[in-house]
């Protein structure tokens, strides 16, 4: 049984200021804020970093707050960052991030090479003309890579991201989207791409849950699944089953699981934990509330929980109270809304830190974040 | 709002974007009407045979009209002329509809440090006139203040306003387009099935490595 | 005790090259930028003008009019102000190739002064009278317009006047902003996609800048609520 700490951090701000040892692995989760950021240090002082989330502030991206805060500099340490998916609950802040990773490769889906997807970015931004639109990061990314000369590492099934073999040897995959998918996202963005008959909307980026990339981490012989928020489908070269069931990918199994979707029940397959995944892994999620829909469910907590015992939510989303206060706002807003609940916007943080020598674990909850338990 | 008459003469003519300092407009007198409509025989139609080139004159006649009598009209007031103080204003964007209601994500516009909320709005609290503007993605303005009418009547009001932009136009198309063009050009033959291989010293010089 | 204006407009100004009578209810209609219905009829029309030299008309919320040099929107009511600049902006994105080379976007704002020492202060700090005395009899303020260099990087200039009002008596006072715009070239500007930018970007900042600064004359400095 290996030694394990869990400490739960009550009422911090701040984390403590200690960066990872060089032997150290660690996985940081942040969320939800406007989406989740996972920030990695993959040994030897080498840091991933894994979609973007944002603070209270609204523009600080969580990653780029909690790297200063434990002194790291981010221009130089940040060895790459990739966008699992072009969600806008995926991606607030990331344009800000890269910029402020100077050294740093970015990465996303080969679903969005194609011109008809950009076209379709820069005419959403052209139609948006609101400052909560998101698609700006999406063009923001492309104008800075221009600026660098660069371009960015396209994602695909089984293609290999980034790779250290200098001190301990550590490697990133693509484990998605599939060939199959990467097709047929072209087609549909084409479709979309029609001069716009309703003009007063955002145009959204194209649903391309299906395109997100899951990734596999291995540092030693210690390796990491981010599920992103890839869901299941009918076919077989697609979605989870596509991942599971592919020759070429690497066969590690993973001690820690980004779990994908928040945990929905769309987004899991038995297959995924006895495929995938060591038993009882080390599962971290961010939840989800939109409208009615609340993720993890009660259900899903289950789920996961009969998989293993350690399953970690960066928050505990409050349920919705009835609008509160006695001034005309409040009582205008109880006359005129069915529902109503502030979208909270300082991110929980999970962090997992595992000696690559030892194997001593250390799993700390700030700002929320807590077990998951039946 | 009254036009100010002023009874100085101005130094010059300044044409303003001020609002309150519009000029008195000048219209045709109705006489001018009835000589524009009234033609003599064999006189020519068109404009172009007047003699110096001057638009303003009619064919047939021998000088220019005269606007003898300007007409000042008073500006179109919007109606009614009461205020609306506004509370608060939130911009919002639908997440998703249906029949009954909307779901929409509201930034705080009147204090932006305040987070954002996620509301359900049945649907008769929409304008029939914009329920048609609803769907994913679209933005709307949400007031809540007080209107006080001419008569000096309060009252507590909550107003929707969906934006209405304009639908869009070839050449953001086409603009986009090339955009597009040009980043894919700088894309395009770049890697291949390469990776980035992070054992490279040099992290100006991109060393790919075959997958 | 400090209050907020009694009367408030908005209005957007363009200075260019206008043909009137385009500017019907029906186009705006046509093109879904005013409440209409299924066939496309504008509703809530109040009187409308529409001539080859000028178009007139107003609706619960705005008034309009156009002249061959002139577009001119106004509002009075506040749950207006972000869609009066949508309409502007929309009529000229469509109406794109339509020179416009200057822009307004103005406040009118009308105080009424609790009593009249209140209302004789204003004129005092903002215009002493020593400098008068001699000269004239009595001297008052009528009308005080004031201009400052923009400070951002667009052509213009802000012009504030303030004169006692014509529709708050006794005891009101006008303070009217005019955040005025031109475009850099007139030469080469060719249509109006510079100025509505401009104005996309500007309003919610002008209109907000313009309260301020009338509430920082009448009270001598900014109201908090």
């Amino acid at each position: 049984m290996r030694p394990k700490q869990i400490r739960m951090k009550r009422n911090l701000s701040k984390p403590e200021i200690d960066p990872p040892g060089r032997n150290v692995l660690e996985v940081s989760l942040f969320g939800p804020g406007y989406g989740e950021s996972v920030v990695i240090h993959a040994g030897e002082e080498d840091w991933l970093i894994i979609d973007s989330c944002v603070l209270n502030d609204k523009k600080t991206p969580a990653a780029l707050s909690y790297l200063m805060a434990i002194g790291v500099d981010p221009s130089t340490a940040v060895k790459l960052i990739l966008a699992t998916h072009w969600h806008d609950d995926h991606i607030r802040g990331i344009a800000h991030l890269y910029r402020a990773c100077n050294k740093a490769i970015f990465s996303c889906s080969q679903a969005l090479n194609k011109e008809d997807f950009i076209t379709l970015a820069y005419v959403a931004l052209e139609n948006a003309k609101t400052e909560t639109s998101g698609t700006d990061e999406f063009t923001s990314v492309l104008q800075e890579l221009g600026m660098r000369g660069d371009s960015p590492v396209w994602a695909i099934a089984d293609r290999p991201l980034w790779n250290r073999e200098i001190g301990i040897n550590s490697k990133l995959w693509a484990l998605s989207p599939s060939n199959r998918i990467v097709s047929q996202s072209f087609q549909s963005v084409g479709q979309n791409l029609i001069p716009d008959k309703s003009p007063t909307k955002r145009i959204p980026p194209p649903e391309i849950n299906h395109g997100a990339v899951v990734s596999l981490l291995k540092v030693g012989d210690i390796a990491v699944l981010l599920g992103a928020d890839l869901e299941n489908t009918t076919s077989m070269n697609a979605g989870w089953s596509a991942v599971i069931g592919s020759h070429s990918r690497p066969k590690f199994r993973a001690k820690i699981y980004k779990v994908s979707h928040h945990g929905s029940a769309s987004s899991d397959s038995p297959e995924i934990w006895s495929e995938l995944l060591e038993n009882q892994p080390i599962a971290i999620l961010t939840p989800f509330s939109r409208g009615n829909s609340n993720l993890p469910t009660t259900h899903d907590i289950q789920r996961l929980n009969s998989h293993t015992s350690q399953v970690f939510t960066t928050k505990i989303l409050a349920s919705k109270r009835a609008i509160t206060g006695s001034g005309p706002i409040a009582r205008t807003k109880r006359e005129a809304l069915r529902h109503c609940h502030k979208l909270t916007m300082v991110p929980g943080h999970v962090r997992v830190r595992i000696d690559i020598k030892t194997r001593v674990e250390n799993i700390d909850l700030f700002d929320g974040a807590k077990l998951l338990a039946n | 709002m009254s036009i100010s008459v002023q009874t100085q003469v101005p130094q010059e003519e300044i044409v303003t974007t001020e609002e309150h300092e519009k000029p008195p407009m000048m219209l045709f007198a109705p006489e001018d009407f009835e000589k524009k409509a009234s033609k003599q025989e064999g006189e020519n139609d068109t404009y172009e045979s007047s003699l110096n080139g001057d638009l303003d004159t009619v064919p047939g006649e021998e000088k220019p009209r005269q606007y003898d009598i300007p007409m000042i009209l008073p500006q179109s007031q919007p109606d009614p002329r009461g205020k609306f103080e506004v509370l608060q204003l939130y911009e919002g964007v639908v997440l998703s509809a249906n029949n009954h209601s909307m779901w929409a994500r509201l930034v705080n516009k009147t204090n932006e440090l305040e987070e954002d909320e996620e509301a359900e709005f049945p649907l008769e609290e929409i304008s029939y006139g914009d329920r048609k503007l609803i769907e994913n993605g679209a933005v709307f303005y949400w007031y809540i203040g007080y209107y006080d009418s001419a008569s000096g009547q309060r009252t507590r009001e909550s107003k929707i306003r969906f934006r209405r932009l304009p639908a869009l136009s070839d050449d953001v198309i086409k603009k986009a387009r090339m955009k597009a063009e040009d980043i894919m050009k700088r894309f395009s033959g770049d890697q291949g099935d390469a990776f980035l291989d992070a054992t490279q010293t040099d992290p100006n010089e991109k060393k790919f490595v075959k997958a | 005790m400090k209050t907020s204006p009694e009367l408030e407009q908005a209005s957007i100004v363009f200075l260019g090259s206008f043909n009137p009578a385009i500017f019907h209810p029906s186009w705006f209609a046509a093109h879904d930028l005013i409440p209409c219905d299924d066939q496309k009829v504008p509703k809530g029309i109040n009187r409308t003008l529409v001539l080859p030299e000028i178009t007139d008309f107003s609706t619960e919320d705005f008034s309009l009019q156009v002249q061959a040099q002139r577009f001119a929107l106004r509002t009075t009511n506040a749950s207006f102000y972000e869609s009066l600049r949508d309409l502007a902006y929309s009529t000229f994105s469509i109406l794109h190739h339509t020179p416009i080379i200057k822009m307004g976007l103005n406040r009118d704002f009308h105080f009424r002064m609790p009593d009249i020492d209140a209302w004789h202060e204003i004129g005092h700090r903002l215009a002493p009278k020593e400098h008068w005395k001699g000269l004239l009899h009595h001297p008052g303020l009528r009308h005080l317009s004031m201009e400052g260099e923009r400070q951002d990087d667009y052509k213009g200039f802000i012009r504030v006047i303030v004169e006692p009002s014509n529709e708050i008596k006794p005891h009101g006072v006008h303070i009217g902003v005019n955040d005025h715009y031109e475009v850099h070239d007139p030469e080469k500007n060719k249509g109006s996609i510079e100025l509505i930018e401009i104005l996309q970007k500007m309003w919610s900042k002008s209109i907000n800048s313009a309260s301020k600064t009338a509430q920082t004359i009448i009270w001598g400095e900014e109201m908090t609520t």
